[in-house]
């Protein structure tokens, strides 16, 4: 288990000091893929290096499986690092060593290092990431992903518990992205893993992370299930990155404060897209709603997000459709009064997307 | 100079004389005296580039303040000194070390201590190419500040140094002329003796023959030795 404690981070610069870092406090439990998003500038990288001391925070502390890394000895942080390892958006391999010899890297740190025990070890990994005919070739003849998946072999080689994404998949086309993530998902739960990723994508989050933190400005602005954050965003930076169409401001919203008739759905995991809901809902119960706007995202396989849907008629209707769609598993009914005026602000900004189509 | 006068036929029969007798060996000395000139100027130049790069202020294993101004005091200071004010400056620690401050040999001395600040900072400027998102990547592996040079920033900048000490041989191989003015030995003393004070210009043309490809030698295997060890291109 990972607690970062009270993390404060404040940087001295030519024109005075920056709080990269304010007061982070957040658990990290063995086994997690724990989600760090915020946009470039909120202190990500920061707090990442402050997992394993490459940066020391100005205040607070790391706890890691209770034991303190700020009152370590660079000498004992060194053994840390090897059971806390790390990769990088750049891959930061050593351009004038094969690939067997990248993997070999970390284990050549090691006091007890045997060359033919570490070469087996680097073979078993070049396996593990999927590129065993690689251990000659030189990283400027890999591809990206390629390079990425010996960086996670090399990452891997001193055996550790906790891997570190630094925006590992930034630098990576949407399908190498999404196959470097299924590796790293597969390394969790084959390894029993904790990983700790870092990014400004919320899909990377979506795609693997169980739990996950906002950052924003150097402080965590919300944090959670990835479900229930991706559910219902409560902080603004949240909304923004879970919903990126709203940044733009292009929030016409409001354009009927007047239809009071609505319901705002929300999804909690359904299997709501093998199941037409509102049809079903005109059917069985004769209400027409009409989709005002949408927003879904499948994680795991499964329906997250909100629908706001417009009521036509009277009350009647409107308690017939709420009593309907309460029925439902896996899915909430809010009327639309009940949330924060500016959650529906934003919330209404979003025009549908596909998969709200569907339903 | 005269050309009408320096290229008759018998003062090349004479030269092509000269060239017969005496190029081979002193080609050979010059060679000599580069190569080792060169040899002892990395093996003092290299640790103090590293000692430069890692000891600085953000390097990845600060010294102390003055110790660091001092070195670069010293370095600065050889650099400036004119090479051939330099060769009798160090007379006495080339008595020292050869026992004579004339001949072949003793001109390695002077080479060595006028190269291995220049070679210090050659090496600086290579260790100093290597990314420092691959120094952190080492660093977040746990390596020690010495490990981190040893396995990561000198095997990455190998083509850069094999560069950086091409050009020094051909810089030393340029400096043994001069030392050829005071009493070291090589196809450069041969130019100023005899192809220069004598006025056998016809054997100082030779000579700088000699050095052009002498440097387009060195020139050639460091350029090939570096790219034959830079991994980053593809083949």
């Amino acid at each position: 288990m990972i607690e970062l404690k009270n993390i404060s981070k404040s940087f001295v610069t030519s024109s005075g000091a920056v709080d990269a870092l304010r007061n982070v406090t957040l658990t990290i439990r063995d086994g997690d893929i724990y989600g760090i998003i915020g946009m470039s500038g909120a202190g990500k990288s920061t707090l990442v290096r402050c997992i394993n001391m490459l940066e020391r925070p100005t205040t607070g502390d790391v706890l890691l499986d209770g034991r303190s890394l700020v009152s370590m000895s660079e000498r004992e942080l060194r053994e840390v690092r090897r059971k806390v390892t790390m990769i990088f958006q750049g891959f930061n391999l050593l351009m004038q060593r094969n690939c067997l010899q990248n993997i070999m890297l970390p284990l050549m740190l090691q006091k007890d290092y045997q060359k033919d025990k570490a070469k087996a070890r680097a073979e078993e990994l070049l396996n593990v990431v999927g590129l065993p005919d690689k251990a000659k070739a030189y990283p400027a003849q890999l591809s990206g992903g390629q390079q990425q998946r010996i960086a996670i072999a090399r990452a891997l080689a001193t055996d550790p518990k906790v891997l570190l994404c630094d925006e590992a998949t930034s630098a990576l086309d949407p399908k190498t992205t999404h196959q470097i993530l299924e590796l790293i998902r597969e390394i969790n739960q084959r390894l029993g893993l904790t990983v700790i990723v870092i990014t400004h994508q919320m899909s990377v989050v979506q795609e693997i992370c169980n739990r996950v933190a906002i950052l924003e400005n150097g402080s965590v602005v919300e944090e959670g299930d990835v479900a229930q954050v991706f559910t219902d965003p409560q902080a603004f930076a949240t909304q923004t990155l879970v919903y990126p169409e709203m940044a733009d401001g292009s929030a016409s919203l409001v354009a009927d404060k007047t239809a009071t008739q609505r319901i705002r759905l929300i999804f909690n995991g359904s299997e709501a897209a093998s199941q037409p809901l509102l049809a079903q809902m005109a059917i069985d119960c004769g209400v027409l709603a009409s989709v005002h706007n949408a927003s879904m995202r499948t994680v795991g396989g499964r329906m997250y997000g909100y629908m706001l849907i417009e009521i036509p008629g009277g009350p009647e209707e409107m308690s017939r459709a709420v009593s309907y769609l309460r029925k439902q598993p896996l899915v909430s009914v809010q009327t639309v009064g009940r949330y924060p005026a500016q959650g529906e602000a934003a919330a209404s900004a979003a025009p549908s997307s596909e998969e709200g189509g569907a339903l | 100079m005269n050309f009408a006068t320096a290229f008759t036929p018998e003062k090349l029969q004479e030269a092509w004389e000269i060239i017969q007798r005496d190029f081979l060996r002193e080609t050979w000395a010059t060679v000599y005296v580069t190569v080792l000139a060169t040899l002892f100027a990395i093996i003092i130049g290299l640790p103090l580039g590293c000692i430069l790069v890692m000891g600085d202020a953000k390097g990845i294993r600060p010294l102390p303040a003055w110790l660091m101004k001092t070195l670069n005091v010293i370095i600065n200071f050889l650099r400036s000194v004119p090479f051939l004010i330099l060769i009798v400056m160090v007379i006495p620690l080339t008595r020292l070390i050869v026992g004579t401050s004339v001949g072949t040999v003793a001109s390695i001395v002077p080479l060595v201590v006028a190269a291995f600040p220049f070679v210090a900072r050659l090496v600086e400027g290579s260790l100093r190419e290597v990314s420092p998102n691959v120094i952190e990547t080492a660093q977040s592996m746990g390596a020690t500040p010495m490990q981190i040079l040893l396995h990561v920033m000198l095997p990455e900048s190998v083509p850069s140094l094999i560069t950086n000490f091409t050009l020094a041989i051909t810089t030393i191989l340029g400096y043994t002329a001069m030392s050829g003015a005071i009493g070291g030995g090589g196809i450069g003393k041969t130019a100023i003796t005899i192809g220069y004070q004598r006025y056998r210009y016809a054997v100082l043309y030779a000579c700088v023959i000699v050095l052009v490809i002498l440097v387009q030698l060195f020139q050639s295997i460091g350029t090939w030795l570096a790219r034959k060890a830079d991994k980053r291109l593809k083949q």
